[in-house]
């Protein structure tokens, strides 16, 4: 295996990390796992992109830098796991759809504007949000709006499927409004979205601290308690047989299946991978 | 009186014990536990069949699988009974669904106006589905009352990580996250010498992650139902609509160290079943006096739309009165079926439960040992409960039709499965010798 793209800085630093950590008996020995330990991912490849194998054969790695100030936009290929031929035992990756995060920092303000779209069951289906954040690590949200709406393959607009909803944070207080009907939830973290975890990653994640938060996904669903942690490099084939070293983190939490995110040596997010869906970086812009 | 809305939100293979509300300290369930809360729980509740097609097709004809055909997924139901979208037609009501239906040979569209058709995928399509039930509710401007179906896919996504090679799961990461990994059930060990799966390659480890996944599926499609149900009672059709949330069939979960479903042990046969409609059905309650069944969903939904009962349900019950706190006569045990692996089917009393083969039988006090770990059919002292169990399942075979298969066998091929007229020939043959026992 050729190693072509490994931050050396990086991975010296990690390493010395690493074993001051066991030292401390901090860090779990895995040479110390038993024979029922053993998985069954000894044989299908690193854990981290298992549900993405198959799309890393066309992948390849956006190239543009990040803009220094925090302004930037990422564009997300939407990678579906499968069954090939709907059979057990074979998988594929099909693109599915698209989210485009664009980030701004205005006089300590930072906003998000995002445009997801995803096909599925022969519908495209939208969720566009505007949110604004704190200017605080995790870019916790603040008030936002969303809606979302499905059009056929034709580009029908489905009348009864649109949604407008508006939100904020007061307090412990997640306050939601919708057309017809309001919901809250209480959270005793700061609160992000999917959307906005990159980007502390970007700018704060460490292999040698952790981060909680809760979650609101698709601003709508809350999942409180979740926790990001450093999770190794992990080694990636990709297109051309060509294998780079990501640095990887790992979210887990109620309601989430565990979540990788494998960062580049410039920290770009290249890959997000969940369990069915995943995210591949198709393009950076300032 | 102004007819009532109905929403009935229906699960696929969520374990009748993972919800935190019911004691489950591994899954966190915040919606269900507050529809718990403010609901009617079926704390004995079983799929007709624990199958996907097989039970749907019950809870939309209110008949059993050998009744309505779908004895297994991919067998299509006889085109002659009508199902519950077509049924509340009649009446005046709007029928809609979303999300997953899966009953096969019926076209959902022609019985229901159609909000999503979901995916195959909870990760992919449950929360599309979610938003497609709550835009509805929001946005429907017909004075008719509705029922408005809504299938979630999770936690069915188990089948995908529970394939030989893993699926997508991540089960390397398990060592990262040992001190949040579930215990394996405590009957593991007595299912793992003599179960099948134990070819399955799963170290303990990875059966652990297992368990740990499904859980956090299960967590997912709550967070669905919650919003569901905040459109439901927090917007305009709040005083006026029933809710229901059934699942299809329950998953192995590690217990008798198996995944999956199809078989009739608790765990894929027994099924969470909560209804809810504040000052109408009864709070709070965790009702275990009262046998009920996937085939009662249609006779429940007809009671409380003024419809009159679904053609030939000969078994199904209105659990209407039990939510409103009358005392009834009931049900003294209740008949669970399948067609997956060898043709079986269990008979449950409130205490014992019976699985019948065609050649042999098990007995288990379900009451003292819930997780089936012995076998008491050999045992003398049991001699009476086998003997009634057998009657009733004889007379379980006299009250329903069975179905004898399609007038032209099957020759079609259905996503690779071969489908052939033989399973219809077995289960007839096999209950009408059982029918003619004296």
């Amino acid at each position: 295996m050729q190693i072509t793209d490994v931050d050396r800085r990086q991975f010296l630093k990690t390493g010395v990390i690493a074993a001051a950590l066991a030292e401390a008996g901090r860090l779990p020995l895995l040479s110390a796992q038993t024979e029922a330990d053993r998985s069954i991912d000894a044989t299908t490849g690193p854990h981290a992109v298992k549900p993405i194998r198959d799309h890393l054969k066309r992948f390849s790695p956006a190239e543009t830098p990040l803009g220094k100030k925090g302004d930037y936009a990422l564009t997300y290929d939407i990678v579906h796991w499968n069954w090939a031929n709907g059979r057990p035992g074979t998988f594929g990756n099909s693109v599915l759809g698209r989210v485009d995060i664009d980030r701004k920092v205005n006089s300590g303000r930072v906003a998000y504007e995002v445009n997801q779209r995803t096909r599925i069951g022969g519908v495209d289906n939208f969720l566009e949000a505007r949110i604004v954040c704190a200017d605080d690590d995790l870019n916790s949200v603040r008030r936002w709006t969303l809606s979302s709406y499905s059009k056929s393959v034709k580009g029908e607009l489905d009348p009864l499927s649109g949604l407008r909803e508006k939100g904020r944070r007061e307090g412990e207080r997640i306050l939601i409004e919708g057309d017809a009907h309001n919901y809250e939830f209480v959270a005793g973290r700061p609160v992000v979205t999917q959307w906005t975890v990159p980007d502390f990653l970007i700018r704060k994640a460490s292999p040698t601290s952790g981060v909680s938060f809760d979650l609101l996904q698709d601003l709508s669903l809350f999942k409180p308690n979740q926790v990001v942690v450093y999770d190794g490099v992990t080694p990636v084939e990709l297109k051309g047989g060509r294998t780079v070293e990501l640095q990887t983190y790992a979210q887990t939490g109620q309601g989430v299946l565990p979540i990788h995110y494998l960062l580049d040596k410039q920290r770009r997010p290249q890959l997000v991978t969940n369990s069915i869906l995943s995210w591949a970086l198709s393009r950076v812009s300032e | 009186m102004k007819k009532p809305n109905i929403v009935f939100v229906n699960v696929d293979q969520m374990h009748h014990k993972a919800i935190s509300a019911y004691g489950c300290k591994h899954v966190r369930t915040p919606n269900i536990d507050r529809i718990v809360a403010e609901g009617y729980s079926f704390m004995e509740s079983y799929a007709s069949m624990p199958q996907c097609c097989p039970a749907r097709a019950s809870w939309f004809t209110g008949r059993m699988s050998k009744e309505h055909g779908v004895v297994v997924n991919s067998y299509p139901m006889d085109p002659k009974i009508p199902d519950l979208g077509q049924w509340l037609r009649k009446v005046g009501y709007e029928t809609v669904y979303t999300g997953k239906w899966h009953v096969s040979g019926r076209n959902v569209a022609r019985s229901f106006k159609v909000l999503h058709r979901g995916s195959g995928h909870g990760e992919l399509g449950d929360s599309t589905v979610a938003r497609s039930a709550v835009a509805y509710l929001n946005n429907r401007s017909s004075d008719k009352p509705f029922f408005l179906g809504i299938g979630f896919l999770n936690p069915h996504d188990c089948c995908f990580p529970a394939t030989a090679d893993g699926g997508p799961g991540k089960y390397a990461f398990a060592p990262k996250i040992k001190d949040k990994l579930p215990p394996l059930p405590a009957n593991f060990d007595y299912g793992y010498k003599e179960s099948r799966t134990k070819i399955r390659t799963w170290s303990l480890q990875d059966w652990r992650y297992y368990i740990y996944s499904y859980y956090r599926m299960c967590e997912m499609v709550d967070a669905e139902i919650g919003r569901v149900y905040d459109a439901v009672r927090n917007g305009p059709h709040a005083g006026n609509t029933l809710f229901i949330l059934m699942s299809d069939h329950g998953d192995g979960l590690g217990f008798h160290a198996k995944v999956s479903k199809g078989y009739l042990e608790e765990e894929a046969s027994r099924v969470p079943a909560v209804v809810s409609w504040p000052g109408k059905v009864a709070q709070g309650v965790r009702d275990t006096r009262h046998l009920v069944s996937g085939v009662d969903i249609a006779a429940t939904i007809c009671d409380y739309a003024g419809a009159p009962p679904m053609p030939k349900a000969t078994l199904a019950r209105s659990w209407r009165p039990l939510l409103e706190g009358k005392e009834v006569p009931w049900r003294d045990y209740v008949v669970c079926e399948t067609s997956v692996g060898p043709l079986s089917a269990c008979v449950r009393d409130l205490q014992f439960k019976s699985i019948i083969y065609p050649d042999r039988t098990r007995l288990y006090d379900i009451k003292n040992d819930p997780l089936e770990t012995k076998d008491l059919a050999d045992d003398p002292k049991y001699a009476a409960v086998r003997k009634r169990h057998r009657e009733n399942f004889r007379e379980y075979l006299s009250r329903i039709e069975i179905y004898p298969g399609p007038a032209k066998p099957l020759t079609a091929q259905v996503r690779g499965r071969r489908l052939s007229a033989n399973l219809y020939k077995a289960y007839v043959n096999w209950y009408e010798q059982v029918k003619a026992e004296s």
